[in-house]
């Protein structure tokens, strides 16, 4: 059945990022870009490394396709991730995201058809995701309207490392016994981009998701390990963004300011501004800095002490994301173009480009302070 | 307020349209959003797993078990 699957989402061929298209269509020519990427996250009780892979290739008559495969290597010893003892162990996710586009340019008002598949896979874990993304063009592309509508189902199990195998508190059972919990979502999201002027771009966005299922975490539990996480089965999240966007010619500066705005059912809400400079410090290098305030309030049933729930409550949680806390982030990033190696070196390499990026975050949740680094490379044919 | 302030400035403004020649520096690496999409799709999946939010960057997330 995930063969077949596969073979149709092959089929229905792989999607580049759809305002571009480099493929040749006076020539004829194919072209593409091939993508290696490595990112990194931690946390003082997990340890991410994703080795990632892309491949993009434009059809001249405007169709595009790519296919983005990684490799989730993470490392934990937390017991929201399963263990039961104070040991690290690691889990390997697998995670391939095929997309497919077409973007009809001979139309006044050029539209781009966009869409795809996502599987992913861990022992404990498997997840199937499709979206379908429009976008229209107006006023010779000055103003971009784009919608996009996705659904996911998710399989839920568990995989206690460590000790008896037998599961903590009134989990009940062992390791072996089955345990199969569904989530399901569906998303909605409408964007408009508007260039102001020759220098400033806007964009905003709603975004909205509604997830059913199990909503929990299957290895976190409350009081002591009597009693296991439960959470509502049903979620209504709400996200307004926007980003304004001003560039300065003279300094080669982009300055930019993005916020979001979120609230669900469960009583969270939240703000999260951004603020982005982007320094040109040469024809081929770029600096990237950031900084990013994020604050939100608590669930209506979290309780900062596990132990004070009761088992008559009808909701319980041990989940730092669903408490009230704050993350300051600062980034930098350096990108290179192989620009400078024109005439000196093959076209692939003078076209090629080179990122690599530092964030740490300052976070008063039970998580704690965070690192996430990326890199990559991108290399065009 | 400061947002629909924004959002008329964009209505008034874009009746003024910005034509393909003077598109140059719209066209920027720093100004095109869509060429960060493959690094935010990481960075996504880390605010997914970490922060109590979800949405507004990137396509259609995959599940990981790390809720």
């Amino acid at each position: 059945m995930l063969l077949r699957l596969l073979l149709a989402a092959g089929i229905f061929a792989l999607g580049a990022h759809p305002t571009r298209t480099n493929a040749d269509a006076v020539t004829g020519t194919w072209t593409g870009a091939a993508q290696l990427r490595g990112n990194y996250y931690w946390d003082r009780s997990t340890r991410v490394i994703v080795p990632e892979v892309i491949a993009q290739i434009d059809a001249p008559q405007g169709t595009r396709m790519r296919v983005d495969y990684l490799v989730d290597s993470i490392t934990s010893a937390s017991i929201a991730a399963g263990a039961l003892e104070d040991v690290r162990f690691t889990e390997i996710r697998h995670d391939i995201d095929l997309k497919a586009g077409h973007e009809f340019v001979e139309r006044k008002n050029p539209v781009d058809l966009f869409g795809g598949v996502r599987f992913s896979r861990e022992p404990d874990y498997f997840s199937f995701a499709t979206l379908f993304q429009p976008t229209i063009w107006l006023a010779d592309r000055a103003t971009m309207f784009r919608g996009r509508i996705s659904y996911r189902h998710d399989e839920i199990g568990q995989n206690f490392r460590g000790g008896s195998g037998q599961r903590p508190g009134n989990m009940g059972g062992t390791s072996a016994d089955r345990f199969r919990e569904t989530l399901d979502a569906i998303s909605a999201v409408a964007v408009w981009e508007q260039a102001l002027t020759p220098t400033l771009l806007l964009e905003v966005g709603y975004d909205f998701t509604y997830q059913w299922g199990f909503l929990a975490n299957p290895y976190r539990s409350v009081l002591g390990g009597q009693r296991p996480e439960e959470h509502p089965d049903q979620r209504f999240r709400h996200l307004l963004f926007s980003r304004l966007a001003w560039y300065i010619p003279k300094s080669r500066t982009s300055l930019q300011v993005l916020y979001r705005s979120y609230i669900d059912n469960w009583k969270i809400s939240s703000i999260n501004p951004e603020f982005r400079i982007y320094q040109e410090m040469s024809p081929f290098l770029q600096m990237r800095l950031r900084y990013r305030y994020y604050d939100q309030t608590s669930s209506y049933f979290y309780k900062s002490d596990p132990n004070d729930y009761t088992f008559q409550d009808a909701y319980v949680t041990a989940d730092p994301k669903l408490s009230a806390f704050h993350i300051n982030e600062a980034g930098i990033q350096l990108l290179v173009l192989g620009s400078f190696l024109e005439g000196r070196a093959h076209r692939s390499i003078a076209g090629a480009s080179f990122d690599i990026s530092f964030n740490y975050r300052w976070n008063t949740n039970a998580f704690g302070n965070q690192v996430v680094a990326q890199t990559g490379v991108r290399i065009p044919f | 307020m400061k947002l629909a302030l924004l959002l008329a400035l964009g209505v008034a403004a874009g009746c003024a349209t910005v034509k393909p020649y003077e598109r140059e520096y719209l066209s920027r690496p720093s100004m095109d959003r869509s060429l960060e999409m493959t690094e935010a799709r990481f960075y996504t999946h880390v605010l997914d797993a970490r922060e109590g939010t979800t949405g507004g960057v990137g396509a259609a997330g995959g599940g990981c078990g790390c809720n």
